[in-house]
């Protein structure tokens, strides 16, 4: 109760908090204003609602269609991505290898490329890919099936309602569009694949004796995971799976990527519409602090009415699936026919794979050439290459932005290296390397200057990763400080600013941030996007290192510092040389996901118009000509995130099985 | 000693720069400096802006920086362009890191009122107008009742979509996509019944992004009025002057009867107005800080405003827009240039 009280109160005060310094920084009477505001008329119309809603409804009631559409989106994805994830965590625990492969084959991907991404490229089928409204297939009965989305028959007070085609559009019965099925179907994929993860562990934990008892009773696999290791298991559950939830629920807000009207989307087009910012930003912040303490605090309650017996664990730690040993492929008659099905259905798959992406693939050539064919249009990755990677820079300077994201990488890490052990060496080395890159992306000097404004590609999302990430492990060590110290003038903010930060959704806090920025700093000073994008990561970034790290404090044993002290050593030393480094030791596999979740939030920085490699991809599969190969473009860029985010997440799971 | 010495001639030299621009502006001297005009225009817009696979531009917009480089540098060869965002546009063009802004920019009473710019008179008059495949049989945008509409949110095209539909009592569905390229490929893909825009970036955007640009009409009424017009800074009037008078002489051109091809002759003409502007007698270079010649220049660059808008826009061009509201003022049209003299 302890928990959920102070979690209450902390949101509380927050958001007074908060409403206040806005209502400081705004302008005289602002805020009496707010009623006025939210019942004039809205002037916009939003296209799909759970009630009837039209341009000339109050604002509040259009706000309020777009908190419901949040809402109904996150409560459909996180009931489907618990099954799903169900499903995922039984067959990777499969005792039989060929499912753990299965299951690892679908999550990895899933866990290791943007989600917004994702969202792209399930949109981008639908809508390039299904047939048009007066060609639209019946799938079942009465169920059609085209680009504007499922229509399907409803029950209604007048009886059953079934759809027509009719003029434009079907009408009667009920239509799921292909924003809904897209957002549905791309956040339902991507949080399977963590919860069934945290299912993997959390069933894990459970004392293998209690499943060979139950399997003594001669209880079968289904009546075995019911009656003995799921219940025992939730413990285990429940509080990694609260925070997949939240994540869930902000990450339903990619919608406005493409074009489903969720609360943020509805805002979004409010403030582009009136200018209004500073309410909007009100509205959202409000909104998902409520939304976060209702469902940490419904969860919470759950969780205390369910524990029974054993001690939460606060953190999960991911085990490795055990090495299949060729015994386990063929152990018994049922595995042995399992191992040559799946591994027929692996053949037959993997050639198919390989005849559409290899054997009848175009490599260089024309959209009709493609056309023509039946395998990949790599062909357009051949032509679109280079603005995929390096998106607007001029042509001709593009060895500067490559050469520049390698002095910047190589230099931080080089100096990550050393900044212990030669800070005097180190820090102005950081220095050097920011700056070298700085002067080799925009000119200056004798090199021609480039517009920040065409900054772009690759080179643009590595560049917002690795600063981000190294500013903020100092911002958010502090952070992590001021919230765990005895002061309340100091944790107080640091709780604020931590809450804000991790329960808003990031594509928000970009936007809004990207937007306020001017407002908040002094007259002229208007950094560009790029600054403002940046600021906003090393902000979030900060917040999720903030509580990265005061884990790994808390998990320190005392008895260190006492020790220490006893030893006569001062606060300072204690702090740097006994405790932080054991800190970061325990907490390092979390601090590499938070780089991996870092690097994964720069892809949302095309909602304030930076063209990092996502947006630079967008901006080429939209390309006419190439329209229909969006699948291929978003593959490719795919590809890159997955090559980065796996190979640190794998450095991660190492460091966790040397602990 | 010897850097006082430097520091001093540093500052004399500036002076010196200071008081030649307050003649001939700061940024025309920047240009015949640098030997290049500088423009920003759009990411690709046919008929407007357009680059072909050479990277070599063309456009209404794109003539017009050409007009300018002939004027300014006597060539209309010396151009870069530089292709910009909407929302980056007027940004850099504070920045100073382009000369001219020739990028289809509606005038309006809030950007004329807030942004530190200058806009030149309209060089095209554009309008909101309803798009629709020709399959749907529909002739009038009063037929669109039910239909799907693709829009970017947040912008007057939506609120206007909203006022008309509500307007003549018609229901719709809208498909909101923040980016316009997305926009308009959810409309190719049979997403959205109808693509609410300018008629300019409807036709080009049919000749350019529809598969087969016969499938498509862009249905005859305009909803609502925008002057598309070239930008330059506010901090430089002359540079402003020889911008507005550049525009006008392509319009007096035309109404004078001045082709690219006939220009050498005309100057033979004995009407004391073609003589003026071509500067034969007494012309008009001096007050701009050029030479007589650069109207001449100006046309035998590019074509007066009928040949510039006919060579990109007009019936021979896959774009295939009348000249409408863009005919002179004589035929009917808007185009209309203050008296050379």
């Amino acid at each position: 109760m302890g928990a959920l009280r102070s979690k209450t109160m902390i949101g509380a005060t927050a958001s007074v908090i908060f409403i206040f310094i806005i209502a400081l920084l705004s302008s005289n009477g602002y805020f009496a204003d707010v009623l006025g505001v939210l019942s004039q008329r809205a002037g916009f119309q939003i296209p799909e609602s759970a009630f009837s809603v039209t341009a000339a409804d109050p604002l509040y009631w259009t706000l309020l269609a777009g908190l419901i559409n949040t809402v109904r989106v996150a409560v459909a994805a996180a009931i489907l991505a618990t099954l799903l994830g169900l499903v995922l965590a039984t067959l990777r625990l499969s005792a039989f290898p060929g499912f753990r492969l299965l299951a690892g084959l679908v999550i990895e991907p899933l866990r290791n490329t943007p989600v917004v991404l994702q969202l792209f490229l399930w949109y981008g089928l639908l809508i390039n890919n299904l047939p048009a409204t007066r060609n639209a297939v019946e799938i079942l009965p009465s169920v059609f099936l085209s680009n504007r989305g499922l229509a399907l028959p409803t029950i209604t007070s007048d009886g059953l309602s079934f759809p027509e085609l009719t003029g434009f559009n079907f009408t009667g019965g009920m239509t799921v569009s292909p924003e809904l099925a897209a957002l549905l179907f791309g956040l339902t994929l991507f949080h399977a694949s963590y919860l069934a993860e945290i299912f993997r562990a959390g069933i894990m934990s459970v004392p293998s004796g209690q499943v060979d008892a139950a399997k003594a009773l001669g209880l079968r696999f289904y009546r075995r995971m019911r009656l003995v290791v799921l219940p025992q298991a939730l413990n285990f559950i429940i509080p990694p799976s609260t925070n997949q939830f939240l994540a869930l629920v902000k990450n339903s807000s990619l919608a406005v990527a493409i074009g489903f009207p969720d609360l943020v989307a509805v805002v979004s087009t409010l403030i582009n519409q009136s200018g209004d910012a500073v309410l909007g930003t009100v509205i959202v912040v409000v909104a998902f602090l409520g939304l976060n303490l209702v469902l940490s605090g419904g969860l919470a309650l759950y969780h205390r009415s369910q524990m029974q017996r054993g001690k939460p664990s606060l953190s999960v730690s991911l085990p490795e699936p055990e090495k299949a040993q060729w015994d386990d492929w063929v152990k018994t008659p049922w595995r042995k026919a399992g191992t040559i099905a799946l591994g027929l259905l692996g053949t037959y798959l993997l050639w198919q794979l390989l005849k559409w992406s290899v054997v009848q693939a175009v490599w260089i050539g024309s959209p009709d050439e493609c056309r023509a064919a039946s395998g990949a249009c790599w062909a357009m990755i051949t032509e679109k290459y280079r603005l995929i990677l390096l998106g607007p820079y001029p042509l001709g300077l593009g060895w500067r932005p490559v050469l520049a994201t390698l002095v910047l990488a190589l230099s931080l890490i080089f100096a990550a290296r050393y900044v212990r052990r030669k800070p005097h060496y180190a820090l102005p080395g950081i220095g050097i390397a920011i700056a070298g890159w700085y002067w080799l992306m925009g000119g200056g000097l004798t090199l021609p200057v480039v517009n920040i404004a065409l900054w772009g590609g690759l080179p643009l999302t590595i560049a917002l990763s690795v600063l981000s990430i190294f500013l903020a492990l100092p911002i958010g060590l502090a952070l992590a400080l001021a919230r765990m110290s005895p002061l309340r003038i100091l944790s107080a903010p640091a709780y604020i600013v931590i809450d804000i930060f991790r329960s808003v959704p990031q594509i928000f806090l970009l936007f809004g941030i990207a937007i306020l920025m001017p407002h908040i700093l002094p007259a002229g000073w208007t950094p560009d996007k790029f600054w403002r994008a940046l600021f906003a990561l090393i902000m979030i970034t900060s917040a999720y290192m903030a509580e990265v790290f005061r884990a790994g404090l808390l998990a320190v044993p005392p008895g260190q510092a006492e020790a220490a002290r006893s030893l006569g050593m001062n606060r300072l030393t204690i702090f740097t040389l006994v405790v932080l480094p054991q800190a970061v030791r325990i907490a390092w596999p979390a601090i590499v996901n938070t780089f991996v979740g870092a690097i994964k939030d720069t892809s949302l920085v095309f909602i304030v118009g930076l063209m990092d490699v996502l947006a630079a991809t967008k901006a080429a599969v939209v390309d006419p000509s190439w329209r229909l190969y969006s699948l291929e473009g978003y593959f490719f860029t795919a590809m890159i995130y997955f090559a980065i985010c796996y190979s640190l997440a794998r450095y991660a799971r190492r460091f966790e099985r040397l602990r | 000693m010897k850097r006082h010495t430097l520091s001093l001639l540093l500052a004399s030299a500036g002076l010196a720069a200071t008081v030649t621009g307050a003649f001939a502006g700061v940024t025309l001297d920047k240009i015949v400096e640098r030997g290049e005009l500088v423009c920003g225009v759009s990411q690709g817009s046919a008929g407007l802006s357009l680059p072909d696979s050479n990277g070599e531009w063309s456009g209404l917009d794109v003539d017009y920086c050409r007009a300018l480089a002939a004027a300014a540098l006597g060539d209309p060869a010396k151009v870069r362009f530089v292709p910009l965002s909407s929302a980056q546009r007027f940004e850099v063009l504070e920045a100073g890191d382009i000369d001219v802004l020739s990028r289809n920019t509606t005038k309006t009473s809030t950007r004329d009122g807030t942004l530190p710019v200058l806009f030149v008179d309209t060089i095209f008059y554009d309008g909101q107008a309803f798009m629709v495949p020709k399959s749907l049989g529909i002739s009038a945008s009063t037929e669109l009742d039910g239909a799907t509409v693709c829009v970017q949110p947040g912008t007057v095209n939506e609120q206007n979509l909203v006022d008309y539909f509500t307007t003549n009592s018609l229901s719709f569905k809208s498909v909101v996509i923040e980016s316009l390229p997305e926009l308009e490929s959810a409309f190719y893909a049979g997403r959205c019944d109808v693509y609410l825009s300018d008629a300019s970036t409807l036709s080009a955007s049919r000749a350019t992004r529809a598969e087969t640009p016969d499938d498509f009409v862009i249905l005859p009424e305009r909803i609502t009025k925008s002057p598309l017009a070239p930008v330059v800074r506010s901090d430089d009037v002359e540079w402003y002057k020889l911008a507005s008078w550049t525009r006008n002489i392509l319009v007096e051109a035309e109404e004078l009867g001045i082709t690219q091809a006939n220009v050498e002759e005309m100057k033979a003409s004995q009407n004391p107005s073609i003589q003026r502007l071509l500067g034969v007698h007494e012309g008009i270079g001096k007050s701009f800080g050029l030479d007589d010649d650069w109207a001449a220049r100006v046309i035998a660059g590019v074509g007066n405003y009928g040949e510039v808008y006919d060579r990109n826009l007009g019936p021979d061009t896959p774009l295939k827009l009348e000249r409408g509201l863009n005919a002179l003022w004589t035929d009917g049209g808007l185009m209309y240039s203050s008296p050379v003299q």
